[in-house]
């Protein structure tokens, strides 16, 4: 399955992109969160970020389908 | 604090020593003379008429309206009535106050104050002519045409717009990166309160992004140094500085009365302890932070539908978590940009403009020039939520409030809708519920209340309901005032 990864803030800033399509077997949000924790280190649990799927916030274990573009979102506290 | 009037040459010393005590580190005094030219005119001499008791009263008013909005001890001021020739003084105020910054802003206030609202008149005894006038208040009022002319002939605002920014009052937490562009738009558009509240002092590595301050600035409060700088950008509005952080215990005092909230903090429990105490009381909250090039934005608003900021981060994040601004890094343009965004919100809020952000997160990238919109939705498990629908609000306030214990309680009481006629849009099934008093125009303090109920307030958020509370409670009264600390409709659930 196709999924487009957008990275925001502090994810963007550990992964050093903004945007990658790759090929995954995760089903969930919560699945390639996993797998991308895992293979780049991210810092942040799972239950302390939020993802979107589209144009919306989802829960962690929404189902992913081919297409889909997921948002991995950090808190952000900057002022 | 005392106004005065003299037939004769003034002679201001006595007044100044009478400013003299230990808690004053400043005095500043004016005197304006009688010059030659006034507009291109030659002038030899001038003489003011005036009635001396309205001179002095409205004069000291002007003097405790400028106690109420600086930082200042005490002041003098006199005015000469009668013939005066040139270099003669016709004017003389003293200020004393702690620190300097107060003693000028004050005395700079005061005096156009006296120009715009003395009852005096000015005859300018002009070499070829003998005509001429003291500045009025209708003068006043065109400056203020004029100031606004460019917005006010902004189709969606106009004068009703201009009025309802006037009388709108908004609090902004944090006069950092975003504060500081937020405040200076809000504050030149004329919102009539501007509240601010900071604990930090302006530091060198600040001016970079806090483009308010300047290096006078250096070591100040930062709610003091931009209260300053925004008195200078628009003398017309009030504005008040609070030199500490909105610690929990202090959010009823600064909540109160307030139509809007904007939160631009640098740490998760301000934020979070700021979002709970609006949510609770159904104060518009307009949330902003940002990371290196990002930033977004939420508006947290009973009535965009969207939830609260615990519908999507019911704990707090640990802090530290994703770094602060001394960690990452930060250009000035990105909290420049996301703190104008704000205040762009905030007009649209407080003009009540349909096109006001909604229940999604404005996310920017101003690297890569993006962005995005993503919807959030009220979670029905919400604990924020559910306390605020039972009306629930936190111990730490001094509300009285309809807590679930009391819903019988709530249900006999006597229900009084306190918001303004135009407001009361809701069916009429439910309007007929409640006694209708508007706040502008009862008297709650000899109010007569049919029956022996409790009584419960309500208005749009509660911050209204909340003002009336305390004036009835100051009466005495042996029934019960609950305040509604939520949104009126929520009350609907309990008819």
């Amino acid at each position: 399955m196709n999924i487009r990864v957008q990275y925001f803030a502090l994810f963007r800033e550990e992964r050093g992109c903004s945007m990658e399509q790759l090929d995954t077997e995760a089903g969930t949000p919560a699945e390639l969160y996993a797998e991308l924790k895992a293979a780049h280190g991210f810092r942040l649990e799972a239950e302390q970020i939020r993802v979107a799927v589209g144009s919306a916030y989802v829960d962690m274990s929404h189902p992913l389908q081919d297409g889909d573009t997921l948002t991995l979102i950090p808190p952000v506290s900057g002022g | 604090m005392r106004f005065e009037v003299s037939q004769d040459p003034l002679q201001p010393d006595r007044l100044k020593e009478e400013l003299r005590q230990h808690a004053a580190g400043a005095c500043v005094c004016f005197e304006g003379w009688v010059r030659n030219v006034n507009e291109g005119e030659a002038v030899d001499g001038l003489s003011y008429e005036g009635f001396e008791d309205m001179v002095c009263a409205e004069g000291g008013r002007i003097l405790e309206e400028a106690k109420a909005r600086f930082r200042m001890l005490d002041a003098r001021g006199i005015h000469r009535l009668g013939d005066l020739k040139l270099g003669e003084m016709a004017v003389w105020i003293g200020v004393s106050s702690a620190h300097r910054p107060e003693a000028f802003a004050a005395a700079a206030w005061i005096l156009e104050e006296l120009k715009a609202r003395l009852p005096i008149w000015k005859k300018e005894a002009y070499i070829d002519q003998l005509e001429s006038r003291w500045v009025g208040i209708k003068d006043r009022e065109s400056s203020l045409q004029q100031r606004y002319a460019r917005q006010l002939a902004l189709p969606g605002l106009g004068e009703q717009g201009q009025e309802r920014l006037s009388r709108s009052s908004v609090l902004v937490v944090g006069a950092g990166g975003l504060g500081c562009p937020a405040l200076q738009y809000l504050a030149a558009a004329g919102v009539g309160q501007l509240r601010i509240v900071d604990g930090d002092d302006v530091s060198l590595d600040n001016l970079h992004r806090q483009i308010l301050f300047g290096e006078r600035d250096l070591g100040m409060n930062k709610a003091q140094a931009a209260r300053r700088r925004l008195l200078d950008l628009n003398s017309s509005i009030q504005i008040e500085a609070h030199g500490h952080f909105a610690n929990p215990d202090r959010l009823p005092a600064l909540l109160d009365g307030v139509d809007l909230v904007l939160d631009g903090s640098d740490n998760f429990p301000s934020r979070f302890a700021v979002h709970d105490a609006c949510w609770l009381q159904g104060i518009p909250l307009l949330q902003a932070a940002v990371h290196q090039w990002e930033g977004q934005l939420n508006l947290f608003a009973e009535a965009n539908g969207g939830g609260c900021l615990r519908c999507l981060w019911p704990q707090e994040p640990e802090a530290g978590c994703v770094g602060s601004c001394a960690d990452t890094g930060i250009l000035g343009v990105s909290p420049g940009v996301v703190g104008l965004r704000m205040a762009t919100e905030a007009l649209k809020q407080l003009l009540g403009l349909p096109e006001a952000l909604g229940a999604e997160t404005l996310w920017l990238d101003l690297l890569q020039g993006d962005q995005q919109r993503i919807r959030r939705s009220q979670q029905e498990d919400c604990e924020l939520c559910r306390r605020r629908s039972l009306g629930q609000v936190d111990g730490t306030t001094d509300l009285l409030h309809p807590a679930s214990a009391q819903l019988d309680c709530l249900r006999d009481a006597l229900w009084i809708d306190v918001r303004e006629a135009e407001e009361r849009v809701e069916e009429e099934a439910f309007l007929k519920r409640f006694l209708h008093l508007p706040v502008s125009s009862t008297a709650f303090d000899s109010y007569s209340f049919p029956g022996e109920r409790d009584l419960l307030v309500a208005c749009a958020a509660g911050a209204r309901a909340r003002k009336v509370q305390a004036q009835l409670l100051s009466r005495g009264l042996s029934r019960k005032i609950l305040v509604w600390a939520a949104p009126i409709s929520s009350l609907r659930a309990y008819i």
